[in-house]
């Protein structure tokens, strides 16, 4: 007999889909999509997921379940789309796909804030204003060079210097826990 | 960050990769890839402003070298969460705008399904909430009138309380310890003190009702209390009907009556008095004043009741706990006895030496059933010098064989629960989880959740960290309770009970407090059960679980646990709660 439809089922997809959009939208992005096609994926992927949500096992770990299932929409969203400019060969979305996973799964999606949070305190007071000028603001990267006085060139170059700093600081502080 | 392609172009900027990145094009097939520029290629992606050139190479690369494809998921996980955040350092959430700031945080998507959640209960006709196959007697109110969030944001915790009695809805306990979010507070009788926040601290006398606006600001609707304010919170405020009053710092006590009147008197510094006029009056120590209609006039302190000491009504309250641990005591001895236990172990004796947790049940195979303690610590239980296992740490359990099947069992468990830091939070699971294996444990969103399954989980196949789910998802029996916890209700003890009787329907029986509760959900819950099995287990943990990365820890106490092989009725079940509660 299957069983009657819990009552808060729908709550509870909201709450679980809630608490791991983020992870979903930094998996898809991973898998080499702008944010527009971050966007449109993720709507999709959770229609998907509500649709079939009666099948997800509760002891199950929903990060994988909601995987799964987003790779499957991000494969099918590049069929689509694969003439576009600059949108990744289907191979290398998998291969991609299955190194974010490797990454993913060997850690928790807090402890990655909890480092990000430290690494952007422990910036020089100048790189964190640059890097909220960046990304706190709708704001072309021409725009926000202006502001600070910078050509283009000379801050584009600084931004990525500081994202790397970043990328390794919080890769360090992830090994270490 | 929006990207355009004059706005971010590398290749326009740089002119000569060459110079720029001082590397000639034949290095960047060199199986060493340089990095710089592998992140040069890749930010450039992410940020949309690739050349085709560029493309074609990044792609490339993607494509043959495993390092350089780690490096781009860093890259775009970190864009993601900067992007996210916005780059900056989460603050502590606006005290003014609660609601506002956590809502707004909540991704797009997400909150579209809120909306759309919300109108679909509405559509689900009433019947259909109410299955043939649940039990009755739900005492733990429904909750799923609340919007769905873990984020609690307590303004105030109730710091001691003497004979407190309190009125609370939706069956939520509340006691020294809880957690206060914004809302009205009723003692109906005794005292309770209520730390803000801010550092003001209330007593209240029953019968009180106040409601509790910010760590600044209380509504006395009726009732009694003194409020003590350091200078730190200097500015906190007490309104009545229609006056406020301001604490200057130090201390006054304030009772509200019916229609609109009110008293206050000051017991030490100064308290600003503002009525709906605007009109202000300052008091000070010593004065008192009536408030009425909307004025405050000063009146001398007479008739204003006494404003009793909390700290002395405690010390005697503190011998109440030291009897109710006696009368628990003696019950629990008596309960050794019961020819229907498995095991039981009441934790007592237990110190910092103890490697085992002893197993008290008359019956049976004595100490072939003892637990093995691994990293818990001793602590305080129920009551003060009860010993308690404090479970924290990832690997921390207390490890069991029990041998033998069965028809039905009851498990129950004195527990505090700290967090619910995990989706699942062990209570008591058998290692992996084969054939007819109980798992007993409490879900992130606070439900009791048990589960047993007629096959077991596979082994992996080889090369594989996991087994396909699809015929255990199919088999899978469980039954999750009505949500009863949320962070407000941390550092309280709960009795969790589960009966389970293979030749019932409904098969199974969630209690809380020694009242059953109904079902948020489930899977199978009408099928047949398999024989119950134990063998190799941990109270408070996990071992060999089915995927390496499941970590189902316990964050709190346990201070008493017993395995029965019958369904206790649901009278022995309240029996054991009032022998036990604190």
């Amino acid at each position: 007999m299957e069983h009657a439809k819990p009552e808060n089922a729908d709550e509870k997809f909201v709450q679980m889909f809630a608490e791991h959009e983020r992870d979903l939208r930094a998996f898809v992005r991973s898998m080499g999509l702008d944010w527009s096609a971050v966007d449109d994926v993720i709507q999709m992927v959770s229609l998907v997921m509500w649709r079939k949500w009666h099948e997800f096992d509760v002891d199950s770990d929903f990060m994988l379940w909601a995987r799964v299932i987003t790779r499957f929409e991000v494969l099918k969203f590049q069929r689509k789309v694969a003439r576009d400019r600059h949108v990744f060969s289907e191979n290398v979305m998998e291969l991609l796909a299955r190194a974010a996973e490797e990454i993913d799964s060997s850690g928790r999606s807090e402890d990655y804030r909890n480092a990000l949070q430290e690494c952007i305190k422990t910036l020089p007071e100048r790189s964190g204003r640059l890097i909220r000028a960046a990304y706190a603001e709708d704001r072309t990267i021409r725009e926000v060079a202006n502001d600070v006085g910078q050509s283009a060139t000379a801050f584009y170059k600084t931004l990525n210097r500081i994202r790397e700093k970043l990328r390794q600081c919080v890769q360090q502080r992830l090994d270490a826990m | 960050m929006r990207s355009t392609a004059s706005g971010c172009n590398v290749a326009a900027g740089f002119g000569d990769f060459d110079i720029f990145f001082g590397q000639s094009p034949g290095d960047r097939e060199s199986v060493c890839m340089d990095n710089h520029y592998l992140n040069e290629l890749t930010l450039a992606q992410l940020d949309g402003c690739i050349s085709d050139g560029e493309f074609a190479e990044l792609q490339q690369l993607l494509e043959s070298d495993a390092a350089a494809r780690t490096r781009y998921v860093e890259l775009a996980r970190l864009d993601a969460e900067l992007r996210e955040s916005g780059g900056t350092v989460d603050e502590p959430a606006d005290e003014q705008s609660p609601q506002l700031s956590s809502w707004s945080r909540t991704p797009r998507v997400a909150q579209a399904l809120v909306i759309a959640a919300a109108v679909l209960v509405l559509l689900i006709p009433a019947w259909m909430l109410v299955g043939p196959d649940r039990p009755v007697g739900n005492q733990v109110a429904d909750t799923t009138d609340s919007p769905p969030s873990n984020s609690v944001r307590s303004i105030a915790v109730i710091s001691a309380e003497a004979d407190a009695v309190w009125k609370t809805g939706r069956g939520k306990r509340i006691g020294r310890g809880t957690a206060l979010e914004p809302g009205t507070l009723t003692l109906v009788e005794g005292l309770a003190q209520v730390d803000f926040f801010s550092g003001a601290s209330i007593t209240l006398s029953g019968p009180t009702e106040i409601e509790l606006k910010s760590r600044k600001l209380a509504i006395l609707h009726r009732g009694r209390v003194r409020a003590d304010v350091p200078p730190a919170a200097r500015g906190f405020e007490i309104q009545t009907a229609d006056v406020r009053l301001e604490d200057l710092g130090t201390s006054f006590g304030i009772v509200a009556r019916d229609k609109g009147k009110s008293s206050v008197i000051v017991f030490d510094g100064e308290v600003r008095a503002i009525d709906r006029g605007g009109e202000e009056l300052s008091l000070f120590e010593g004065d008192a004043a009536h408030l009425a209609g909307g004025n405050a006039s000063k009146s001398p302190s007479d008739d204003f009741g006494t404003f009793p000491d909390i700290s002395a009504i405690i010390e005697r309250s503190d011998g109440l706990g030291k009897s109710r641990y006696a009368q628990w005591k003696s019950a629990a001895i008596e309960r050794r006895k019961d020819p229907r236990l498995i095991a039981y172990y009441d934790f007592e004796g237990l110190n910092v030496t103890s490697h085992r947790l002893l197993n008290r049940a008359a019956v049976g195979t004595g100490n072939e059933l003892d637990g093995g303690l691994v990293g818990v610590r001793v602590a305080d239980g129920r009551w003060p010098g009860k010993p308690a296992l404090d479970f924290r740490g990832e690997g921390d359990r207390v490890r069991f064989n029990i041998p033998g099947e069965f028809d039905a069992m009851t498990l129950y468990a004195w527990v505090r629960i700290d967090a619910l830091d995990r989706q699942l939070n062990s209570l008591f699971l058998t290692d992996h989880y084969d054939q007819g294996e109980i798992h007993w444990q409490l879900s992130a969103q606070g439900a009791l959740c048990f589960a047993t399954s007629p096959v077991g989980v596979p082994p992996a196949p080889a090369g594989l960290k996991f087994a396909t789910h699809d015929q255990i998802q199919a088999e899978n029996r469980r039954f999750w309770s009505k949500e009863f916890w949320d962070a407000s209700q941390s550092g309280n003890w709960f009795l969790l009970a589960t009966t389970v009787d293979r030749a019932k329907q409904p098969s199974l029986v969630h209690y809380i407090n020694g009242q059953p509760v109904g079902f948020s959900g489930g899977h199978n819950m009408g099928r047949p059960l398999p024989k119950l099995r134990i063998g190799r287990a941990d109270l408070g943990n996990w071992t060999d679980p089915i995927r390496d990365s499941a970590i189902r820890s316990l964050n709190g106490r346990i201070d008493e646990f017993a395995m029965y092989s019958t369904a206790l009725a649901p009278a022995e079940i309240l029996t054991i709660y009032e022998e036990g509660r604190p």
